[in-house]
């Protein structure tokens, strides 16, 4: 078919494919491509592409790209004793935003959309002050337990992550709306869509 | 969600639809929206299910939904790799749906 999104979810995507190829807060911009080649790879299948980065990087963004109710805690503590928790927490966004965008690509019909260029540069290695503290979760991410706040320890990539899943299905704000339309399509549709996608992955959150 | 906008608002719903691809979800495009969450999580391209949807519902709603779908292939990854837990109180309160559907049966269950 073909067919183009709205604008908001297209301006989000060229923002996310220009900030992956930039240096990120604990990834370089070429670590950050090639953790989202992995995890494309990953995602249809295919071997590791041949990328430098650390194996246990790669594991990880093969994991969460391919097989995400396979994770556990004791896996995730493995990785972020092996990467350091907010390396781990940045990949997650990475990995995510990735297979965000190459499902939309696919299921528009469209290519996977080329990866850009690395861009020079250190990560800035920002640490939020004061850092969330962590209550029941495998990462920290503070006392509020929900979606948009699991990425807090990397604020940079939570704020990107959170915009690209936003435009894609609704604002926070419009989450309180049983009534929400986007469209012709009325909330009990969208969640009807959300809803078969979670138990396909046998997500149980 | 999907329970409480569908009684909030008066719509008839058959979550069992979720989970068995014979059960009519009673909305408008309902078989077809569930066909195109489907296709987002397997790796086959699968360009029909869009355009079944779209046969149904029109391309800007089947567009819509896409990109419904590929933002919970998104939600599923960031919760599932950082553990975020379903409360104790919201558990209790899709009690039903967690039996109708087998959630019980998933990994982070």
């Amino acid at each position: 078919m073909g067919l183009e999104p709205r604008t908001d979810v297209t301006e989000e995507i060229e923002l996310t494919w220009r900030h992956l190829a930039e240096p990120g807060t604990w990834w370089t911009a070429t670590e950050r491509l090639a953790i989202a080649d992995t995890a494309r790879s990953a995602r249809v299948g295919s071997s590791p592409p041949p990328v430098a980065l650390d194996h246990v990087a790669v594991k990880a963004a093969v994991t969460i790209a391919a097989h995400p109710a396979r994770t556990t805690r004791r896996w995730v503590e493995a990785i972020v004793s092996a990467l350091g928790e907010e390396p781990y927490v940045e990949l997650v966004g990475v990995v995510t935003r990735v297979v965000v965008v190459d499902t939309l690509a696919r299921l528009l019909g469209l290519d996977p959309r080329p990866f850009p260029a690395p861009r020079p540069g250190e990560p800035s290695r920002v640490i939020p002050d004061p850092r969330p503290v962590q209550v029941r979760t495998w990462v920290a991410m503070g006392n509020v337990l929900s979606p948009p706040r699991t990425l807090s320890l990397v604020p940079d990539e939570k704020r990107r992550t959170n915009r690209l899943l936003q435009a894609c299905y609704m604002t926070w704000a419009s989450m309180e709306d049983p009534d929400f339309r986007r469209g012709e399509l009325h909330r009990t549709q969208i969640e009807l869509v959300a809803a078969a996608v979670s138990y396909a992955n046998e997500c149980f959150y | 969600m999907l329970r409480w906008s569908a009684e909030t608002t008066g719509r008839p719903i058959d979550v069992g639809a979720v989970a068995e691809p014979g059960i009519d979800p009673r909305v408008p495009g309902g078989r077809e929206l569930v066909a195109l969450a489907r296709a987002a999580v397997t790796t086959a391209a699968d360009g029909r299910a869009l355009d079944r949807l779209a046969d149904v519902l029109g391309e800007p709603a089947a567009v819509d939904a896409a990109c419904v779908a590929a933002a919970f292939e998104g939600f599923n990854r960031i919760v599932d790799a950082t553990g975020l837990p379903m409360t104790r109180a919201r558990r209790a309160e899709l009690a039903e749906v967690i039996e109708v559907l087998g959630l019980h049966r998933f990994p982070h269950a």
